[in-house]
């Protein structure tokens, strides 16, 4: 008869323990497409759960592969960012992998936004622009004015990583909004093309990729050298500072809406910018802008009133950005409607011509004197150049001529104003029979 | 509810313990009282410990159950978690619920003349399951069950008894394939009632 014994028992439990130890995981198992259930937009006006493939996975507790990798309350040396990336928790049910707390739920949605960005910036020709995977920093802590910078993110140029400073609010997480995150997306792209440029060329001082950055200020001993009267280069760069700036959010803005199709995506987190960010054009604002004359008169004020003017520049970038946005929005549904384009399409061929206008502003800063202003129309100018000589369903029609011309003729006495094309040509030339 | 259990708890451990207590007979040790710390990943990204929640959400209240004869001691215990993340808009709420069996051995004793006070040294190995509920309210709700896991655990056990009373310190390593980290050592004290049986 087999007797147990102690022994016997201590044997069988420690080779049960020895057997369970070799095993990985769930979460180490987990590469390549991992299958995860994430919150995520699915119409403009509804965020829901949702089931999604994560691609490229190559280590799930920590949410890296091929597209994001992250940091957690990050710091920075020279060009990159330090610290430990966050440890994610995910349950496994039988078929996919489930957030059970807040920082998982984040990373595993802005990997899945950072995926689709990746995709989307093959489609307008951007693929070579960044460097992947993306790093992200959560719960960055900032400090400033004696306290933690809250419910925020932005882009920081210095260690191009994307940065999610803690929310407090009772909103959607900005670090779940998907088009916040497609804005800051854009913010990168940005950064590179026109900023970097930029800079090197002297032609502006701070890295203005962003309001959100704290790179507002210029480097030690770049900063405005008499107040009350600045040099004609000061002008210009200041000049220039305010106006990348400002286009620079407002694309990003309109980058948020291609992504999203929710022209109030900054409404879900922040409600209190509802109206000054909203993407809806009234037809009262068809044609607003903020011209050269309207920014080099900001400068003056600022220049005499405050002790800082680069800050209230800064405060002024959604005033000179907002307006891009909106047009940029209303053109591309304009496409829709007239020209019976599926909204997919059109955001895209939108999309490319603004890739196309950005990198024409980065070359611009290599021919540009030191002196010399970037036109705040240059954008209507280049878009309707561009689809007069598009051969997609771009091409220009009467009700895009129109609605061009209002901007590009803004700031233009009617004997200068410019023949956007054939039906303006014949507006402008009644008016003057008349 | 609560009181009549008690109440009737009180009555039979009196009463079993008021039988002459023969050296062959069994103990049956009711812990319902219990503070357990683990050593683990907590939501806020950081490894420290952690005092576990009670039965039904009440606070030192769980299912612990041991029976020993002469130098074997077999327990049943329950163990629950439960971690909230997230605001208003999106709330994420984890609960864990581990169930382990013991079996442990005494390797020391030490009582009184007229063995009302007696304290034990035990060693213990563990086998069970785990199982975590993540519910996720986010413009709707998701009740997700994971897979269940095997937990292993090896470990110490002090019980000191006075009477009816019993008091156990347990400390143990568990080990599961899933947890945060996969060894974490857990220390709890249970307080309850032994009776013969």
């Amino acid at each position: 008869m087999l007797r147990v014994s102690k022994s016997h028992i201590s044997v069988v439990f420690l080779m049960l323990i020895l057997v369970a130890c070799g095993r990985k995981s769930a979460l180490e198992d987990a590469t390549g497409d991992v299958p995860v259930q994430i919150g995520i937009q699915t119409s403009p006006t509804s965020y829901s759960l949702q089931q999604v493939n994560l691609s490229g996975i190559s280590n799930l507790k920590e949410v890296s592969g091929s597209y994001a990798r992250f940091f957690y309350a990050p710091g920075s040396e020279d060009n990159h960012l330090t610290g430990n990336a966050p440890q994610a928790n995910f349950i496994r049910t039988n078929s996919f992998f489930v957030p059970s707390d807040m920082v998982s739920m984040q990373m595993a949605t802005i990997y899945y936004h950072m995926q689709n960005l990746a995709a989307f910036d093959k489609v307008i020709g951007a693929e070579g622009i960044n460097q992947w995977p993306r790093s992200v920093g959560l719960e960055t802590q900032i400090i400033e004015n004696n306290s933690t910078r809250r419910n925020n993110a932005f882009y920081n140029g210095q260690t191009d990583s994307m940065m999610f400073v803690p929310f407090t609010g009772n909103e959607l997480p900005i670090s779940m909004n998907a088009g916040i995150i497609a804005h800051e997306h854009f913010h990168s792209l940005f950064y590179k093309i026109v900023i970097r440029a930029a800079i090197q060329n002297k032609k502006i001082l701070v890295n203005a990729a962003s309001i959100h950055s704290d790179e507002t200020k210029p480097a030690e001993g770049l900063q405005i050298s008499d107040p009350t009267g600045l040099s004609e280069k000061e002008n210009a760069q200041l000049f220039n500072e305010t106006y990348l700036r400002g286009i620079n959010e407002g694309m990003a803005d309109f980058w948020g809406w291609i992504y999203t199709s929710d022209a109030s995506f900054i409404n879900w987190s922040l409600p209190e910018f509802e109206d000054s960010r909203t993407l809806n054009l009234e037809d009262y604002a068809v044609g607003y802008y903020e011209t050269d004359a309207n920014i080099k008169n900001k400068i003056q004020v600022l220049v005499k009133n405050t002790k800082d003017p680069r800050s209230g520049l800064a405060n002024y970038a959604y005033t000179v950005g907002t307006p891009y946005a909106r047009f940029l929005k209303t053109f591309t549904t304009m496409q829709v409607e007239n020209k019976k384009i599926a909204l997919g399409e059109a955001k895209k061929l939108t999309a490319q011509m603004i890739f196309k206008y950005i990198t024409s502003m980065g070359a611009q800063f290599s021919a540009m004197k030191e002196t010399e202003m970037l036109p705040t129309g240059g954008l209507f100018n280049f878009i309707a150049q561009e689809m007069k000589m598009t051969k997609t369903a771009l091409a220009l029609n009467d009700k895009d001529c129109e609605f061009l011309a209002k901007y590009i003729n803004k700031e233009l006495t009617d004997d200068k104003k410019i023949k956007v094309c054939e039906v303006e040509a014949k507006k402008l030339a009644e008016k003057a029979s008349r | 509810m609560k009181k009549i259990f008690f109440s009737f708890l009180f009555f039979l451990s009196a009463k079993v313990f008021a039988v002459d207590r023969a050296k062959d007979m069994g103990r049956i040790d009711m812990m319902p009282i219990q503070v357990q710390l683990r050593y683990e990943d907590s939501v806020e990204q950081t490894r420290q410990l952690q005092s576990y929640k009670g039965l039904f959400g009440v606070p030192l209240i769980e299912l612990n159950l041991a029976y020993q004869y002469k130098d074997y001691r077999f327990s049943f215990g329950r163990s629950y978690q439960n971690e909230k993340t997230g605001n208003q808009t999106l709330k994420i709420e984890k609960s864990t619920t581990e169930y382990l069996l013991g079996a442990g051995y005494r390797v020391f004793q030490k009582s009184s003349v007229d063995e009302a006070l007696s304290i034990e040294l035990f060693a213990n190995a563990f086998y069970g399951s785990v199982q975590a509920e993540v519910v996720t309210n986010f413009f709707g709700s998701s009740s997700l069950k994971s897979d269940p896991d095997q937990v292993f655990a090896v470990g110490t056990s002090v019980v000191g008894r006075y009477q009816i009373l019993v008091v156990e310190a347990d400390f143990k390593y568990l080990y599961s394939v899933n947890m945060n980290p996969q060894y974490v050592p857990v220390f709890a004290v249970r307080i309850g009632a032994s009776f013969y049986f």
